[in-house]
């Protein structure tokens, strides 16, 4: 009866911590979304490199802040992945290339809706 | 994670449902065609289970591949004797007569201390007494002792021992077997005065009642020693 009761506990702690991974993941990956969107690709579009590095810096903050929690649930490849992109965004930034800087935050942005959605129940992640 | 979760329960359910189409043959000694198919099942399995990269799809696809083949083969090997050799092979005899197989052994590669080892693990002292030793094709060694060294059985003194029926579950933790009742041709009114002349007023209070080959009743009640 024991065993029974503690494997529940572990069942319901694993919902538990998955509902609270998916509301802050809601939230924490599309607050950096909507910051790429509004304020660092049109600094981008306007060449205002400066505004950029700040939006940039800012985003870079965030994201760290965020990948000690999710490092407990995500593989870490995919936080990885974003880290090295960040890397690269910040040398275009720097460098000016508002071309490269322009795709390489869109794959951030798709990675980035792509680590909630692998969290989603949904057929496609199932199967 | 969630994701992870899910996976886990759905594979658990499908191989779960594999093992129990394969049959009680591959829970007991396995045969090497059943040996690769458990191996390969658990690999198979785990790669889905932890990895959502990997498609559970194609997990499902190579279990049932796994299924597919392993009840083929166990067909093809009740069906043909070729087969049965060519899939399990065939058993080895270690000891003929009382006399070691020395090439047998060596072909094995068993030295004499596994065989005694062996031997010890089936109550067997010393090889004096062991008539014929057989490797089965599972794995188990199978000895039959010399006419001397063997135990005593009913027959030897000429006792009959023929048995009514085999010894029956008839409550478990609370819960009547009613087929056991029925096997045994009682009812459970006959149940209910038995239960009442041992001073027990409710299924619930016996962890385990079973019927014995004598037709005696006997009844563990809960935290109790017994009746």
């Amino acid at each position: 009866m024991k065993a029974l009761i503690v494997s529940i506990i572990i069942f319901l702690l694993i919902i538990f911590l998955w509902f609270f991974l998916l509301n802050h993941m809601d939230q924490s990956l599309h607050e950096l979304i909507a910051i790429i969107e509004n304020n660092l690709e049109p600094a981008i579009l306007q060449n205002n490199w400066e505004e950029a590095e700040e939006e940039f810096l800012l985003i870079k903050e965030i994201w760290h802040q965020h990948t000690s929690l999710y490092s407990f649930f995500i593989d870490e490849a995919s936080l990885i992945e974003v880290s090295y992109s960040n890397a690269r965004i910040h040398s275009y930034i720097k460098g000016k290339s508002s071309v490269l800087a322009l795709s390489e935050l869109s794959f951030v942005k798709e990675h980035l809706q792509a680590l909630h959605q692998s969290e989603l129940i949904s057929i496609e992640n199932i199967f | 994670m969630i994701i992870i979760l899910i996976r886990t329960i759905i594979l658990y359910g499908i191989v779960l449902f594999m093992i129990r189409l394969m049959g009680k043959a591959e829970l007991a000694e396995m045969e090497p065609f059943q040996l690769v198919v458990i191996l390969m099942i658990a690999e198979l399995a785990a790669l889905p289970m932890e990895n959502t990269d990997v498609s559970l799809m194609n997990g499902i696809v190579a279990l049932s591949a796994l299924l597919f083949i392993q009840v083929l083969i166990s067909f093809i090997s009740l069906k043909s004797e070729r087969a049965r050799l060519l899939f399990c092979g065939k058993p080895s005899i270690l000891i003929n007569r009382g006399n070691i197989v020395e090439k047998e052994m060596k072909k094995l590669r068993i030295n004499i201390n596994d065989l005694l080892e062996a031997l010890r693990s089936n109550n067997v002292s010393s090889l004096d007494d062991v008539d014929y030793a057989i490797l089965e094709t599972n794995g188990d060694l199978n000895v039959i002792p010399k006419g001397g060294a063997r135990p005593l059985t009913p027959r030897d003194f000429q006792i009959p021992s023929t048995i009514q029926h085999m010894t029956l579950p008839v409550i478990v933790d609370g819960v009547v077997y009613k087929d056991s009742l029925k096997e045994l041709n009682l009812s459970e009114d006959w149940l209910k005065k038995q239960l009442k002349q041992n001073s027990i007023g409710s299924y619930k209070d016996i962890l385990f009642c079973y019927m014995d080959e004598n037709d005696s009743l006997h009844i563990h009640k809960k935290n109790d020693k017994g009746v």
